[in-house]
């Protein structure tokens, strides 16, 4: 989804920068997506009520994967 | 793409109004909606607003008061819920209508239809019940609702996704749905800023900050949720365990040294008072004998002072015996009374001569007058009287003096010696030397005793004195201990305590050490965020900076004297001439910087290649009489539709025959009041 929001991810150089700076830090694009869905979720929203634990599950589901 | 309808019902003041769109047929692409202000065109931007997006749609509404948070992030400040409470139409409630709808129908990129009806509900009181919200998709021309999949749980979400990808994503929507007040306050900002904020849009980085400002905020509350459990703290209390371990540890060391030493000078002591105890009696002996001793040889010193005193008297007179005493007494005696009798005698002898004169004058006077042989011879017979007196002496009395040279007081203090001397005796001389030589015999035999005793018992005193300096340092080294052992018990539990406090700080530094690791990663995809947002910007710049020079050459006066805006990666603007000088006073200028964020709108609408409806309303209040003519002529020029909302009295005249022929259609908007209520409704207009 995120990359309808964030036109910068449907270009090839734009998903290149967004990777490498991920990789920088050992994050995975699709942690990155979810990250950016679960922040996407809260817009428009005066008081962001449970992202603090969807950044929570993310990472966490990120670990139990091994991958980051 | 273009809008085919748009559906109001209880929005605001329309009760239910239906917006019919033709689709653009060549140049005919623009919608004129026109209508006094407070008739609905504002009503109508934020209900196609809304219904697109929802909640998220709130961020593109001005009246939603935006608050910007750092990083260039807004939020809105007034609740979803706020805000859609002031939408319902004031006369549905009083008939009993408790929700309001916005039903947008589109045409494709594909030529598709797609349409979307979202519905709010609220309770009688007129408040939201988000949780009653509706949205209902559909498309194609068979109307085919579209569903999130059963496994989708975030059915918003779901839908976001649909409309950003089919339709317009909320970032970039902002250049095709806008009013005049949001070119203000763009136009309101920097070049710079105009610039960097309309490609961010454009590649849809808000989100990115966004997210950006969310991971700040959670790594910052996943840490001061972990506080407690710091690295920082746990090195605090590793420290000061390593510390409390070396002081008990040392005053572990003193209890045990003291053991260590006590352990021979108890056994000293014992061995001390064993002694000690078994030669008690012969101490107590001892002790005995000095006493003896000292008691006898004060004796013998007493008998020697008293014979030294009896030796110092008439020693010869004490030794002359009893006899003689007594003989040298009643000599003394008699040669005493001889001598009184010898004064007395003498004495009245020298009134013999007087007594006698006056006798014989007594005589001779006499009468009868006695003869002078008569008187002579009782004169005589007088003298022989008292001779006769004094003779014979007392029987007493000496007949002669043998001590004549103690006569007087002398004979009395001889008399006194001797009868003192007659008290002494060789037997008396004999005893006291007999008693002096006891009490030194005595006294000697004790001494002899007590050295014989002492020379078999030596140490005693030394022992003694010896058990006496153990058992002081006993006594200093159990107080030591005692001290250290106290120290040390405290010690102790304060270690304990620290150990608890440190086992706490791993439990929680282990059950939040995740949100510590998680906090970090969220630290530093924000710091890479911006490393993101500062590296893409650039790779749109020359594009918008060649879309902005044909915007602005079209809407701008005097456009001939700029050649070319450049736009550097930093978003720093330059308007060049034809000489390449930078005529930035142009963009300086209050019509200047409206034109300018026109073009600048008008090149991120078409650098994004969507073809989303142009909704615009009211963007000509600020402008210039020319600017206006040629904003409003250049506005057309673009692939998509173009929905004009105006004031009837915007766009008229001149105006309206710049872009006559490129109306699809045109509406008005009126209003009615019923039961005291505004209604707006939508009439078509021949233009």
């Amino acid at each position: 989804m995120s990359d309808n929001i964030v036109v910068l991810l449907k270009s090839a150089e734009g998903c290149e920068l967004v990777r490498r700076q991920c990789a920088a830090i050992g994050i995975q694009m699709h942690t990155f997506r979810d990250l950016l869905d679960a922040e996407f979720d809260q817009a428009g929203k005066m008081r962001k009520t449970g992202l603090y634990e969807d950044v929570d599950r993310i990472f966490e589901e990120a670990e139990s994967e091994g991958i980051d | 793409m273009h809008l085919r309808s748009v559906k109001l019902r209880n929005w605001r003041s329309y009760r239910n109004a239906q917006f019919e769109f033709p689709a653009p047929i060549g140049d005919r692409n623009v919608i004129l909606v026109r209508a006094p202000n407070e008739y609905g065109k504002t009503s109508f931007l934020e209900a196609v607003t809304l219904g697109l997006f929802g909640r998220k749609g709130l961020l593109l509404i001005p009246r939603a008061n935006h608050r910007p948070l750092e990083g260039g992030a807004v939020r809105p400040d007034i609740r979803y819920s706020n805000f859609l409470a002031a939408v319902l139409h004031r006369g549905a409630a009083a008939l009993g209508e408790q929700s309001c709808s916005v039903t947008l129908k589109f045409d494709d990129d594909n030529d598709d239809i797609v349409e979307i009806r979202r519905t709010w509900h609220f309770n009688s009181s007129g408040q939201h019940q988000p949780d009653n919200d509706e949205m209902l998709v559909f498309e194609g021309r068979d109307n085919r609702p579209v569903a999130p999949p059963v496994a989708e749980t975030n059915k918003d979400e779901f839908y976001s996704d649909f409309v950003s990808r089919r339709l317009i994503a909320p970032d970039v929507a902002e250049f095709f749905l806008f009013d005049g007040e949001q070119v203000q306050r763009y136009a309101d900002r920097g070049a710079a800023e105009q610039v960097r904020a309309g490609i961010e849009r454009l590649l849809g980085l808000p989100l990115l900050r966004h997210l950006q400002e969310s991971l700040r905020g959670y790594a910052k509350s996943r840490r001061s949720k972990a506080g407690r459990g710091s690295s920082k703290e746990l090195v605090e209390v590793e420290r000061r365990i390593e510390k409390l371990e070396n002081d008990a540890q040392r005053q572990h060391e003193i209890v045990e040294k003291a053991r260590f030493e006590l352990k021979p000078l108890k056994d000293k002591s014992a061995e001390l008072s064993i002694n000690i105890g078994g030669r008690q009696g012969d101490s107590a002996r001892i002790g005995e004998l000095v006493e003896e001793e000292h008691r006898f040889r004060t004796e013998a010193e007493r008998h020697r002072d008293e014979l030294g005193r009896f030796l110092a008297e008439d020693i010869a007179l004490a030794l002359c015996g009893v006899e003689l005493g007594d003989s040298t007494i009643a000599r003394l005696q008699a040669e005493k009374i001889r001598e009184s009798w010898e004064i007395g005698k003498r004495r009245d002898g020298s009134n013999l001569g007087r007594y006698l004169e006056d006798l014989a004058s007594r005589l001779r006077r006499m009468k009868p007058l006695i003869d002078e042989s008569r008187q002579e011879e009782i004169v005589a017979a007088a003298r022989d009287a008292w001779d006769a007196l004094w003779h014979p002496p007392p029987e007493e009395c000496a007949d002669d003096y043998r001590h004549s040279a103690l006569m007087g007081r002398e004979r009395d203090q001889a008399l006194a010696c001797v009868e003192k001397a007659r008290g002494q005796s060789a037997s008396r001389l004999q005893d006291l030397v007999h008693r002096f030589r006891r009490a030194i015999d005595v006294a000697e035999h004790k001494k002899r005793e007590r050295l014989r005793i002492e020379q078999d018992t030596p140490q005693v005193d030394v022992w003694v004195a010896r058990l006496k300096e153990v058992n002081e340092q006993i006594g200093k080294i159990r107080g030591d201990e005692e001290r250290a052992a106290k120290a040390e018990r405290s010690l102790l539990g304060e270690l304990n305590a620290q150990r608890e406090a440190r086992a706490r700080i791993v439990e929680s530094m282990e059950r939040y050490a995740p949100y510590i690791r998680w906090a970090g990663q969220a630290e530093a995809l924000a710091d890479r965020l911006d490393e993101i947002l500062t590296e893409a910007v650039p790779s749109q710049c020359d594009v918008v900076a060649r879309a902005m020079t044909g915007a602005w050459k079209s809407m701008a006066h005097m456009e001939e004297r700029i050649d070319r805006i450049e736009i550097s990666p930093d978003c720093e603007v330059r308007m060049l001439n034809l000489e390449g000088e930078d005529i930035h006073s142009i963009q300086k200028s209050a019509g200047g910087s409206q034109i300018f964020t026109q073009a600048l709108i008008w090149a991120i609408t078409h650098v994004s290649g969507r073809s989303f409806p142009f909704i615009v309303d009211t963007p000509l209040a600020r402008l210039s009489r020319d600017h206006r003519l040629r904003v409003l002529s250049a506005f057309p020029n673009r692939s998509g539709q173009v929905v004009l909302l105006s004031t009837d009295e915007e766009v008229v005249g001149e105006k309206l025959d710049a872009i006559r022929h490129r109306i699809a259609a045109a509406l008005r908007l009126s209003v009615e009041v019923e039961g005291g209520v505004m209604v707006t409704t939508v009439e078509t207009e021949s233009i």
